[in-house]
C-alpha cells in the first residue's frame, strides 16, 4: 500500500496484505525470443515499412518538410481558387481524349453546383445532417448487431 | 536504429515485471505474453530515450497497463456504455463479515500464495482489474474510474465484490490461513 492512501477498513488491509504476498511471475522463455525475433524481422524490412520515428533524421526532415509544403499548397490553392467559376472550369483541364465524358460530368457537376447555390444554405446543411445521422445510425446498428451476434457487451 | 544486442539486457531485466503486471490485469498467460511483446516492441522504438533513464520501469508499467486496458476494452468490451448497469450479480452488496485486527496481518505459505494467485486470475475481469489497479498499481478510486471510464461508486462496488469473492475462494483454507 502506498503512503498517500489510508486504508478504509480491515478488509482493505487484509486484501492488501494477502495480495502483496503473491510473488511476481517469471516471464515465459519464449517472450524474449519472440520480441528479439520480431525486432530482427523489422530491422531487415524496408525503411518505409518501419515506424517513422525510427527513420534517419534526414528522411524525417525531408518527409516532414514535404508534408508541410503540401499542406501550405493545399491551403494556398483553397484560398486562391475562384469558386464563382464553378466546377465545369476544373474539368476543362482534362485531356481531349476524355473530353466528352469530362464535358458530361462537368455539366452534371455544374448543374449540381447551381442547385446547391440556389437551394439555400439551410437545406444544404440539413441534407448533410441527415446523411451524417444516417451514417451514424448505420454504424450504431451494425455495432449493436455485431455485439448481439458475438455475445460481446 | 537500436542494436538488438543492446536491447536484450534491458528486455531480460524487465520482462518478469512486465509479464506479471500484464498477467494480473488480463488473467490469461497467452494474452499477457502477447501484450508483453507489444510493450517491448514499443520500448524498442523508444529505446534511445528510455535506456538508462531511472523512470524506465515506470514507463514500462504505464505502457503495460494502458495496453492491457486497451486489450480488454477491445477484445472483451467490459467497460462499455452498459458497464454502470447492474450485471448478473447486480443484487445488493453482500454483508461484510468483519475481520479482526489480529487476522489481517497474515503471512501466507507458498501453497497459500499459489491459491491466492489462482483465485485472483479466476476473478471476472470487472472485479479483478479494479482490484489489481488498486492494490498492485496503487491507483486511487478516481484514477481507476477514469482509466476504466466508469463511475467511482462502480469502482468501489467492484473492488468490494472482488475482495469478497477472493475471500470466498480462499474459504477452504481459511483455517490454515488463520482467519
Amino acid at each position: 500500500m502506498n503512503g498517500r492512501r489510508q486504508p478504509e477498513d480491515n478488509m482493505e488491509i487484509w486484501a492488501d496484505t494477502v495480495l502483496r504476498q503473491v510473488p511476481a511471475r517469471r516471464a515465459p522463455a519464449t517472450l524474449a525470443t519472440r520480441v528479439l525475433g520480431e525486432i530482427r524481422t523489422r530491422q531487415v524490412s524496408p525503411w518505409y515499412r518501419q515506424p517513422w520515428r525510427t527513420w534517419s533524421i534526414s528522411l524525417q526532415a525531408t518527409t516532414a518538410g514535404l508534408t508541410v509544403a503540401l499542406l501550405v499548397l493545399m491551403v494556398w490553392g483553397w484560398m486562391s481558387w475562384d469558386w464563382s467559376r464553378g466546377v465545369e472550369f476544373t474539368l476543362g483541364f482534362v485531356p481531349h481524349l476524355f473530353s466528352s465524358v469530362a464535358t458530361t460530368l462537368g455539366h452534371l457537376l455544374g448543374a449540381l453546383w447551381l442547385v446547391l447555390l440556389h437551394v439555400g444554405g439551410w437545406i444544404f446543411i440539413g441534407s448533410l445532417a441527415v446523411l451524417a445521422t444516417a451514417w451514424v445510425a448505420t454504424l450504431g446498428l451494425g455495432t449493436t448487431c455485431w455485439r448481439l451476434a458475438t455475445g460481446h457487451r | 536504429m537500436t542494436d538488438p544486442n543492446q536491447f536484450e539486457p534491458f528486455l531480460l531485466a524487465y520482462q518478469d515485471m512486465v509479464f506479471t503486471t500484464a498477467l494480473r490485469l488480463l488473467g490469461n498467460e497467452a494474452e499477457a505474453e502477447d501484450v508483453s511483446q507489444e510493450v517491448f516492441l514499443k520500448a524498442w522504438s523508444h529505446f534511445p530515450s528510455i535506456s538508462g533513464s531511472p523512470s524506465a520501469g515506470g514507463w514500462l508499467k504505464t505502457v503495460t497497463r494502458n495496453l492491457c486496458l486497451n486489450h480488454l476494452q477491445r477484445h472483451r468490451a467490459r467497460w462499455t456504455a452498459f458497464s454502470d448497469l447492474p450485471g448478473p450479480e447486480g443484487d445488493p452488496l453482500p454483508v461484510e463479515i468483519p475481520i479482526a485486527e489480529t487476522q489481517i496481518l497474515t503471512m501466507l505459505s507458498e501453497e497459500q500464495r499459489r491459491i491466492v494467485e489462482t483465485a485472483l486470475e479466476r476473478l471476472p475481469d470487472h472485479q479483478r482489474v479494479p482490484l489489481v489497479l488498486y492494490h498492485f498499481e496503487d491507483l486511487d478510486y478516481a484514477d481507476i474510474a477514469g482509466e476504466l471510464g466508469i463511475s467511482v461508486s462502480k469502482v468501489k462496488t467492484d473492488i468490494f465484490r472482488g475482495r469478497e469473492a477472493l475471500r470466498k475462494k480462499l474459504q477452504p483454507t481459511r483455517a490454515d490461513l488463520g482467519f
